[in-house]
């Protein structure tokens, strides 16, 4: 199976302003992947690319192995940035729009309203649609005709707490289907949640993409303490396998390139005659990891 | 995707919009009603002045044809807006967007467009049609078929005409994007603009004013009225010259915004 997606130095300039500077990788079929990066980052400017909405400056892509036409994408839900829709149209006549356009029945209108719970406002017209219905009915849109390859750019922008876990629950309902599901987010947190892949974008750059597990690996440290530091420092300067060592007040921060096993630290001090008086794994936050990768100069 | 198909979504997306009844309903009743205004005024001179002015003549087979098309021409305006609506309507509502996201190209989404403002002429050209059956045969005296065919070639012109006016505000349409702007502009050329240029062309240049956009489309109809008037100089431009110049005007607006299409981004 060819990728779903695969961008090749993609570029994209506005006037003077770089949007986007050579922009590479591939999303694998069935994988939910993340496009995470700031506001202002380029992962809109990069799927209106890929839906041929922009006209990238150089580079090209690839849908499904083959040059991209409309009829990939009609292959994709897409819900790029806002809902786009005829705001004279009830909600449901514009989706009898989308669904000619795909070439795909009226079969699936009820039912893709219903998954995103506005079937009782289906007949009204969309300028009287909140901003959350909007987006539910774009993501309605999207569902239009049961496609493999979803796009969603912030799906969960203007919905409440509730419509947010919603979204998020039919996107991992999506993806246990078997679809693949790229997803534009500038919130982490939605990205940890429901993506098996990641790419992270920074300015125009791509800072780094592969599974979440890899890109945003848990690099744990563990806090140490004992009555003579010094000691302590010296013994754990020797240690298999340490990363890094800092002093932080009266305690000693100690980071490890392979795994983390409070245990064996504290019995390797022990025997070499340094008794631990603290010992603590000290989780560092994705957070706090993806914005030191956002904000350090590229990385690759 | 077939244009039938094409056709059919440009229907659903007007099928329920009040914009459009409401144009193309005046339109509709506009066009046959500037001649039935006129035709009214005539009946109202009296009768010496009416034969010596010989007005009723400008109602009857084949002169009709030419004064239902001129006076109907004026019309054409509700049109022009509608046709401005339309495709502004798909920039703000950013639909344009959507429906090339949701499986059309670039090149199907404005062969759509440019469908429908054919499918618009047409109407115009069966209104033109109606009409100018409808006053013909209520006034003639006697009916030979060759004096209703006579000037039926004002159908194909008039055809050419609406065309070309209405590619004229389809232009305005995708340059400008708001409906507000692309309407004012649009009657600030066509009022305003070309007249002064059209000045300006004749007093530099030479009488080459009359092949501006507008200008071609409106000497392809000429004022009935100005044959009457006597002591005018009549223009003796070939009148095909005018048809295929309107006709080259038509193909240049297509190339410019297929070309805008094409290569902009949305």
């Amino acid at each position: 199976m060819p990728p779903v997606l695969t961008l090749q130095g993609i570029s994209k300039n506005y006037g003077s302003i770089r949007a986007l500077n050579l922009v590479s990788f591939e999303v694998p079929e069935g994988s939910v992947f993340g496009i995470l990066g700031p506001n202002g980052s380029g992962k809109t400017t990069l799927l209106s690319i890929v839906m041929d909405i922009l006209v990238p400056t150089s580079g090209s892509f690839r849908l499904f192995g083959e040059w991209p036409t409309e009829i990939q994408r009609r292959r994709i839900g897409t819900l790029l940035e806002t809902p786009n829709f005829y705001h004279y149209l009830s909600g449901k006549d514009n989706l009898v729009i989308a669904s000619r356009i795909k070439e795909k029945g009226f079969g699936d209108i009820d039912k893709v309203l219903e998954i995103v719970g506005l079937t009782q406002r289906r007949n009204s017209r969309f300028n009287t649609y909140s901003l959350g219905m909007k987006q539910r009915l774009a993501i309605a849109a999207s569902l239009i005709g049961d496609p493999s390859v979803l796009v969603l750019d912030e799906p969960t922008n203007g919905l409440d707490p509730v419509g947010i876990a919603e979204i998020r629950e039919l996107i991992r309902q999506l993806a246990q289907e078997g679809k693949t599901i790229i997803m534009a987010s500038h919130l982490l947190d939605e990205v940890e949640k429901v993506c098996t892949h990641v790419a992270i974008l920074k300015t125009g750059e791509l800072l780094a993409d592969g599974p979440v597990d890899e890109v945003l690996v848990n690099e744990d440290l563990l806090d140490i303490g004992a009555a003579d530091l010094g000691k302590l420092k010296e013994v754990m300067q020797d240690y298999p396998g340490l990363g890094s060592l800092k002093e932080s007040g009266n305690l000693l921060t100690a980071g490890f390139t392979s795994g983390i096993s409070p245990g064996e630290v504290n019995q390797y001090c022990f025997s070499r005659g340094v008794v631990l008086t603290q010992l603590r794994i000290r989780k560092r936050s994705l957070e706090s990891k993806f914005i030191e990768l956002i904000s350090s100069p590229k990385t690759r | 995707m077939t244009m039938g198909n094409l056709l059919r979504i440009e229907w659903l997306k007007i099928r329920k919009y009040r914009t459009f009844w409401v144009l193309m309903g005046l339109f509709v009743f506009a066009f046959p009603g500037a001649t039935y205004i006129f035709y009214y005024l005539q009946t109202q001179i009296p009768r010496q002045g009416r034969r010596l002015l010989n007005a009723r003549h400008y109602f009857q087979f084949p002169d009709i044809w030419q004064s239902a098309a001129w006076l109907g021409s004026f019309t054409l305006v509700l049109l022009g807006m509608l046709v401005i609506t339309l495709i502004t309507n798909e920039f703000v509502f950013r639909t344009h967007r959507q429906n090339i996201i949701d499986g059309w190209n670039r090149m199907q989404f404005i062969t759509a467009k440019w469908s429908m403002v054919v499918i618009f002429a047409l109407i115009a050209t069966l209104c033109l049609i109606l009409t100018a059956l409808t006053f013909g045969l209520l006034t003639a005296d006697q009916l030979y078929l060759s004096d209703i065919l006579e000037s039926s070639r004002m159908i194909w012109f008039f055809f050419v005409q609406s065309l070309a006016y209405l590619s004229v505000a389809f232009l305005f349409g995708i340059l400008f994007k708001r409906a507000g702007l692309a309407i004012g502009l649009f009657f600030l050329y066509a009022l305003i603009l070309e007249k002064v240029i059209f000045v300006l062309i004749n007093h530099f240049i030479g009488p080459y004013g009359k092949f501006l956009p507008l200008e071609t489309t409106n000497h392809l109809i000429p004022s009935p009225l100005l044959r009457a008037i006597p002591g005018l100089k009549p223009d003796n431009t070939n009148p095909y010259i005018y048809f295929v110049l309107a006709l080259i005007y038509i193909l240049l607006f297509v190339f410019i915004t297929v070309r805008q299409m094409r290569k902009a981004d949305l």
